[in-house]
């Protein structure tokens, strides 16, 4: 298989400024490496601040990465010119959490979703409007819709759009941030269903961004746990929930509250919340909170190593075969 | 004996420009001491709006336009501000969604849970300091008398949400209302907040009313849950009975969109269309234009709360059968 998107060892760090106090470094990705496979929907978890947003915006070349290389289709984004960079965008695209600040509020919904054709210089006029209304078919928004403003469109209805904005120019990847985590249950999985049948017809994979594991449980083939900036764990999914590795992703997983009482309270959950990332703990970042760690995690990082059982878990107590 | 919070066929109504929309349309339900109650819906279906409604705290464009609102036995509804101001923060203590616009930035901790004890039972200087650092330890802060001398905007989120807890408990109230209280937190912190709103309302034997869009945060907590859905309150029961025995269509279908992380759900099977707008209500059922089960006179008759079970209520004519 090809890797659409491939990151090694990509770090991208923040300088706070401050007027009086010396500025601070944040260390919001430190190291992260990991492929995206071509037509895979690839799942990125973690807590607010845990880096994955950063990653989502270095894989669309939006931040340069301090360290490391983003590879989109072999090629090192670093490398590119700001034309170069434009062309790569098509294949590239982007759907956000919030729809409302993704649109222009001033332009019919069908111009903006054609309007990326344009910009790559794609079909004529009348090609262009037909492409769009077929796609605007395809997301489930009726064609008389195609005049209307943003603001007149409901809050999944505007989901819909930013969707066949971002899938009209048939890209290779799409990286979705918390695409639906706006939205209400009952239209949240409309959408949810919508964006597993857009993927099956157009075999765009994704980079799916998100705290709700839940959704990246349903959506997910493969899913990366974040924390503190770095990666702990890799797997399939079933792999990932039902028999998670790291102490962080156990804890992760069974903080999650689930519809169903008769499992209520089945929790291990770690102590205190996580630390600043302008001053991650030395060795392993998830030490101090970890009810498994020893000496070794104090001083020493540990490495992203395969379990053997289909994981890849960055902690020295599961590689030595101790949990 | 009478429950601790009885609210009989309210309705709230708000002005806005397309003239009155009826919010909340004669709600009822009674919560006992010691009791949780889940009140759950999508947005706009009036969850808020009932508890805004019940502790007088409206905004200027919202008005209640019918019911009561029995607290003790003394109807909230009809009562003067003056007196409204002892049962707040008194016998009914409220902690919202965001902790950081329910503090007040220019004060400390200490002093926001200090004024409460001030106002409420007469404690000032050391004697408040000592009840605020005990208050602080018991929602689980450390160094608690650091905390004190602490602004909002030097705490997490997570520390935030337990400092109002530890304020909406400074006055022993009896019934507390909580408006998604973890659904702005991180997952790890929303148990940990969970767990210990659980545990204060069982040693204090608080009436708990919760509000949450969340399923599983309800599952987590509640004895009882009430669905909401534009305004009407359409179904009923105890948590084990709406998780594992739902009749109302709309309930079935809530939960069927539910993407689950505890199992592999095949396909999600999702509500078609959207919630209704209150100013254009459909006639009968506000629930008909969507409802796989619907009949010809769901459209001609509104289906009210009936009594099935003694604790189980739907509004349908056309359950899912049991």
């Amino acid at each position: 298989m090809n890797a659409v998107v491939e990151l090694t060892d990509v770090v991208r760090h923040f300088r706070i400024k401050r007027f009086l106090a010396p500025s601070q470094q944040v260390r919001a990705v430190d190291g992260v490496s990991f492929a995206v496979e071509e037509g895979e929907s690839f799942g990125l978890v973690g807590e607010s601040g845990c880096g994955k947003t950063t990653v989502g915006r270095l894989v669309l070349g939006m931040l340069a990465p301090t360290g490391g290389q983003v590879r989109v289709d072999g090629t090192d984004l670093a490398s590119l010119s700001t034309g170069e960079m434009r062309k790569l965008r098509r294949h590239v695209q982007m759907i956000y959490q919030d729809p409302l600040n993704a649109l222009d509020p001033r332009m019919p919904i069908g111009d903006q979703i054609a309007e990326g054709l344009a910009v790559h210089g794609i079909g004529t006029e009348a090609e262009r409007k037909a492409r769009a209304l077929g796609m605007m078919g395809a997301v489930g928004l009726s064609a008389r819709l195609a005049d209307r403003y943003p603001h007149e469109l409901s809050g999944g209805q505007q989901q819909r759009v930013v969707i066949a904005r971002a899938l009209l120019l048939e890209p290779r990847l799409v990286v979705c941030d918390e695409p639906v985590s706006a939205l209400d249950v009952s239209v949240q999985a409309q959408v949810v269903n919508l964006l597993a049948e857009l993927q099956q017809r157009y075999g765009c994979a994704y980079l799916f961004i998100s705290h709700n594991l839940a959704v990246v449980r349903h959506i997910c083939r493969r899913i990366a746990v974040m924390y503190l900036g770095a990666v702990v764990e890799i797997a399939e999914r079933d792999e990932l929930f039902e028999r998670p590795r790291h102490p962080y992703t156990r804890a992760l997983i069974s903080a999650v509250p689930v519809p169903d009482p008769a499992r209520r309270g089945r929790r291990s959950l770690p102590k205190g919340e996580p630390p600043s990332p302008t001053n991650p703990p030395a060795g392993c970042r998830f030490h101090p909170r970890c009810a498994f760690a020893v000496e070794r995690c104090r001083h020493e990082a540990p490495k992203l190593l395969p379990d053997g059982e289909g994981h890849v878990v960055a902690c020295h107590r599961v590689a030595e075969g101790e949990i | 004996m009478p429950p601790l919070l009885e609210v009989d066929e309210l309705t709230v109504g708000f002005a806005t420009e397309a003239g009155t929309l009826v919010a909340v349309d004669r709600v009822s339900f009674a919560l006992d001491a010691g009791e949780t109650l889940g009140l759950v819906g999508e947005s706009g279906c009036g969850k808020s709006a009932i508890c805004l409604a019940a502790l007088g705290l409206l905004p200027p464009n919202g008005r209640i336009l019918g019911g009561r609102v029995l607290l003790d036995g003394r109807d909230l509804v009809a009562m003067p501000e003056a007196d409204l101001d002892k049962v707040r923060g008194g016998t009914a203590a409220m902690i919202f969604q965001d902790p950081l616009t329910s503090l007040n930035p220019v004060h400390s901790l200490g002093w926001q849970i200090g004024e409460a004890l001030r106002l409420h039972r007469g404690l000032a200087g050391a004697a408040a300091d000592a009840e605020a650092v005990r208050l602080l330890d018991r929602v689980g802060i450390t160094d608690p008398k650091r905390r004190l001398r602490e602004y909002p905007h030097q705490l997490s989120g997570g520390m935030n949400q337990r400092a109002m807890i530890a304020m909406a408990l400074a006055c022993k109230p009896r019934l507390l209302v909580a408006d998604e209280p973890t659904t702005a937190l991180d997952v790890i912190i929303q148990a940990q907040i969970i767990d210990l709103l659980v545990e204060i309302q069982r040693e204090e034997g608080l009436a708990l009313l919760l509000v949450t869009h969340d399923l599983g945060v309800v599952a987590e907590m509640a004895d009882r849950v009430a669905v909401m859905y534009a305004g009407r309150m359409i179904e009923t029961a105890t948590s084990a009975d709406l998780f594992g025995r739902h009749r109302h269509p709309y309930t079935s279908g809530l939960l069927a969109s539910l993407p689950r992380v505890d199992q592999r759900v095949k396909r999600l099977a999702p509500i078609d269309g959207t919630v209704p707008w209150l100013g254009d209500l459909p006639s009968g059922c506000t629930f008909r234009p969507r409802c796989p089960r619907v009949l010809a006179s769901c459209a001609e008759i509104v289906p009210v709360l009936a009594p099935e079970a003694a604790s189980h209520r739907i509004a349908c004519h056309n359950p899912v059968p049991a």
